[in-house]
């Protein structure tokens, strides 16, 4: 039984994505099969659990049918969708579409392969099998679900112990939320069950990864990029625990390809997902939408100067991600939560040039991100040669823009006093470095696919 | 846990008394990998024809230099400086100090330092710290160590080999060995201690040993992992020594050789940086795998009354005890108060039930409130007073009653 309802807690959310890119698609196949499962469900979590939430705010009890009934509309357009005949995946201009492994490919193909069978199954075991084991999942993501699911709502009584979810009432709940709704639709509040979302984002990741560098690149380098994200040991570790910081990563992932897909394609559903990529993101938690504010909008804003036509579209990313935000954030305004992530003290400049000692250790001394701090700057390196080509650039500055964003208030502010414990800096490195493998792994394409001089 | 016991001045008296010795299982792992790597060179050893080698992989003479406390090794004629605690525990010694604290071993041990003795030890800290070591000689000067080694902080116990002396430089002989612990205060546990000729067998044994570790799955763990340690660095700095290096070759050729085809250079540099990838990753999954099998051996596998979880041992058969316990809504507090890693836990997992945090106090007042204690021997229910007192009688809660024991040092409490 909850083996059924947890299948039908997951085809909620993905149908509801699946109408919703239909709907953005415009008649247009933007997809490849898998990657269009892939985004749907991504940003079906998200819409379904604003839904949720609004339904929330309006007092409406959590059911089984009061929160899955967006499915209805979704299956209504889907149906329809299929009378019609069906667009094809087209393949245009820009892209190139290389066949499959090369045969010398092969045998490092499967070895990655099963490397990465490994760790899933691993990580849905270790998920499935324990309670909630770190202190982040046990004093807000999971019990802040484990209210909502208990009082089939939101508590919005001030006075409450459970106002809001209980604990760290100011934090996001798209989380929170879809492990309540997991938990209605199975019937009852189990751990292995409401725990299986992190390896769900993990498997989620490595699939985004791929079919975001299978766009543009070969199938080997586009496995590679999937098995360099999935490997990456800390974003391995989170995948079986409950922990959100690696859900911000692969959600501003999906913001910076299917933006860059935007900049190279330019057709608006593109901009439209990429918009629900990076709001889905901030629904996480509040580092989310700081990171696309803080990564995003400049390298969006030079692109749309350097390309004067764009504009028209353009604006449709920021207005799109707050639309969606917005029961959010005018909940957090009504109900007076503190706007900053942090205590005021904290919004003080002073530089501490002995954050890089320390940074130094945590990137190139601990088991954390295997070689990839020494790649990373490398493919910098590899940029000047390829910068004007493809329009590379543009995801390369999100990605500097989001790393200072990250690693900015530990060397410049106060906050360097949690540089030294290490508490908190490699779980908010797992939020950019998903973006950072993929651009890694682009500009390589680059120089793999130059014509030989 | 043994007395405590301070020891102010050097030299004092004996820490404490030594026991039996207790864990032989543990040193027949430790020997066992050893025997997978002396078989190999014991071939060139039988050859005779590297005299070097089998100077180097012949034991150290004599029981100068030589503690094995877990099996039994004599701690009694070692004496401390600014220890508060210490003694013989199953599987070695266990000593506590504060900020910095130093051992050292009994006098007159007569080593010749032209001999380059090594400094084996293998110790586990309780907290984080760091060890240097410094020796006297026979005129009584100091010699300090300029290596200082840092264990990872992950529970387990590593092994280190420290150059005592290094050649001419040295001369005379290494009469008395001490050893300075510094960082946060806290227990350091060794297993052993020995002064030794450099073994390149028994160094490269301990280096395996070290490479395949299992990781410790504790709260901690989530926001940083431990590379395993091998030749007195990490595993990751070495490979990152070794990218660098692969770059630096791929940039040289690329910059040296005009007309070169920059995407084959470009495929090889590429391919050799995951391989090293690769190299790294299979010890990471290695370690994977070792969490899964753990959780399963402890958690997964056992009937309900013998489960346990990783650092939390059995925390989540508490739970159940105190969810058949405790009424199905309402208020408790914990003793003692902030108890981590238990509080936030139990506040999930006795949820409806709730902890009294700041927020939920006035919401609560006047409500019956249980108390829990969880393996906290310094509290205990005194029937007399019908509280729940500290070890030296003084009450923390009002008057009560036993609601059910858990165990000698865990109970619920109400009060009245």
């Amino acid at each position: 039984m909850s083996i059924l309802g947890l299948i039908i807690a997951y085809s909620v959310p993905l149908l509801i994505g699946l109408a919703a890119v239909t709907l953005a698609g415009k008649g247009q196949e933007l997809f490849r099969r898998g990657e269009r499962a892939v985004v749907a469900f991504s940003l079906g979590l998200g819409l379904q659990t604003m839904y949720i939430f609004c339904l929330g705010l309006l007092g409406v009890r959590f059911s089984f049918f009061s929160c899955s009934a967006p499915v209805w509309p979704a299956l209504l357009i889907l149906g329809l969708k299929l009378k019609t005949r069906r667009a094809r995946y087209s393949v245009s201009s820009p892209v190139r579409e290389t066949a499959g492994f090369k045969r010398r490919e092969k045998w490092l193909a499967w070895l990655v392969i099963l490397l990465l069978a490994g760790k899933i199954f691993f990580n849905g075991f270790i998920a499935t099998s324990s309670p909630a084991y770190f202190d982040d999942s046990v004093t807000i993501w999971n019990y802040k679900a484990r209210v909502f699911y208990h009082h089939r709502g939101l508590v919005k009584d001030p006075e409450h112990p459970d106002f809001f979810g209980g604990n760290a009432p100011k934090y996001p709940n798209a989380v929170p939320l879809f492990k309540a709704w997991i938990a209605v639709a199975t019937g009852g509040w189990r751990e292995w069950t409401v725990n299986s979302v992190s390896p769900v984002i993990y498997l989620l990741s490595g699939l985004l990864i791929y079919f975001g560098l299978r766009r543009f690149r070969p199938p080997f380098l586009s496995l590679a990029g999937a098995y360099l994200l999935m490997s990456l040991p800390l974003f391995a570790f989170h995948g079986a625990f409950i922990h959100v910081d690696n859900y911000i990563g692969v959600y501003l992932l999906g913001g910076v390809i299917y933006l860059y897909r935007w900049m190279r394609e330019r057709r608006t559903g593109l901009l439209l997902v990429a918009a629900g990529f990076f709001a889905v993101g901030g629904w996480i938690k509040d580092e989310g939408l700081i990171l696309f504010a803080g990564g995003a909008l400049l390298p969006l804003a030079i692109f749309l100067f350097r390309h004067p036509g764009s504009w028209k579209r353009g604006w449709i990313l920021p207005a799109t991600a707050v639309l969606f935000i917005l029961p959010w954030l005018a909940a957090e305004f009504v109900f007076r939560f503190p706007v900053a992530v942090v205590d005021s003290e904290y919004f003080r400049l002073e530089f501490h040039p002995e954050a890089f000692v320390l940074l130094k250790r945590f990137f190139l001394e601990t088991g954390n991100y295997n070689i990839f701090w020494v790649l990373y700057p490398l493919s910098l390196l590899m940029l000047v040669r390829v910068a004007r080509k493809e329009k590379i650039v543009y995801p390369v500055l999100i990605n500097l823009f989001t790393l200072a964003a990250a690693l900015g208030p530990f060397i410049f502010t106060p906050l360097f006093k949690w540089l030294g414990p290490g508490t908190t800096i490699n779980r908010a490195m797992l939020m950019v470095v998903p973006s950072l493998i993929w651009t890694t792994v682009m500009i390589w394409g680059l120089w793999l696919e130059e014509e030989p001089g | 846990m043994p007395e405590d016991r301070k020891t102010d001045t050097f030299p004092s008296a004996p820490l404490l008394p030594i026991q039996p010795p207790a864990n032989p299982e543990r040193k027949e792992n430790l020997k066992n990998i050893g025997e997978t790597i002396h078989p190999v060179l014991s071939l060139f050893r039988t050859a005779g024809w590297l005299p070097l080698l089998l100077f180097i992989l012949t034991p150290v003479a004599g029981d100068t230099g030589d503690w094995h406390f877990a099996d039994g090794g004599d701690f009694s004629a070692w004496r401390g400086e600014g220890i508060d605690a210490g003694g013989p525990v199953p599987g070695g010694i266990q000593v506590r100090g504060g900020e910095q604290f130093r051992l050292f071993s009994p006098p007159n041990l007569g080593i010749p330092a032209a001999e380059k003795p090594y400094l084996r030890i293998r110790f586990r800290p309780q907290s984080p710290r760091y060890l240097r070591v410094f020796w006297l000689d026979g005129a009584g000067r100091p010699v300090l160590v300029p290596e200082a080694v840092q264990p990872p902080f992950d529970r387990h116990f590593h092994t280190f080999w420290i150059p005592l002396a290094k050649g001419a430089k040295h001369r005379g002989t290494l009469e008395t060995l001490g050893l300075i612990f510094g960082g946060h205060p806290g227990w350091v546990e060794i297993d052993s201690i020995e002064i030794r000729p450099f073994s390149f067998g028994g160094y490269l044994s301990d280096q395996l040993g070290e490479l395949f570790l299992p990781r410790n799955l504790h709260p901690g763990t989530i926001n940083s992992l431990h590379s395993p340690r091998i030749f007195n660095q990490s595993l990751i700095g070495w490979l990152n020594q070794a990218a660098l290096l692969i770059i630096l070759a791929g940039a040289i050729l690329y910059f040296k050789s005009r007309g070169i085809n920059s995407p084959r250079l470009a495929g090889r540099v590429g391919l050799a940086l995951l391989i090293l990838w690769l190299a790294y990753d299979l010890q990471e999954t290695y370690s994977h795998l070792r969490t899964a099998e753990e959780i399963y051996r402890d958690y997964v596998k056992p009937p309900p009354e013998e489960k346990t979880f990783p650092a939390l041992g059995d925390f989540y058969r508490f739970v159940s005890f105190c969810r058949e316990n405790l009424p199905p809504a309402g208020p408790y507090e914990i003793i003692p108060r902030g108890y981590w890693p238990y509080d936030c836990r139990l506040n999930y997992f006795l949820y409806p039930r709730h902890y009294m945090w700041k927020r939920s106090q006035d919401y609560y007042a006047g409500r019956t409130l249980y108390y829990l204690v969880y393996n906290q021997p310094f509290y205990r229910f005194s029937a007399e007073k019908g509280r729940v007192v500290t070890a030296e009688g003084q009450p923390v809660t009002g008057s009560g009653r036993l609601v059910a024991r858990y165990n000698p040092a865990s109970f619920i409490f109400r009060e009245d």
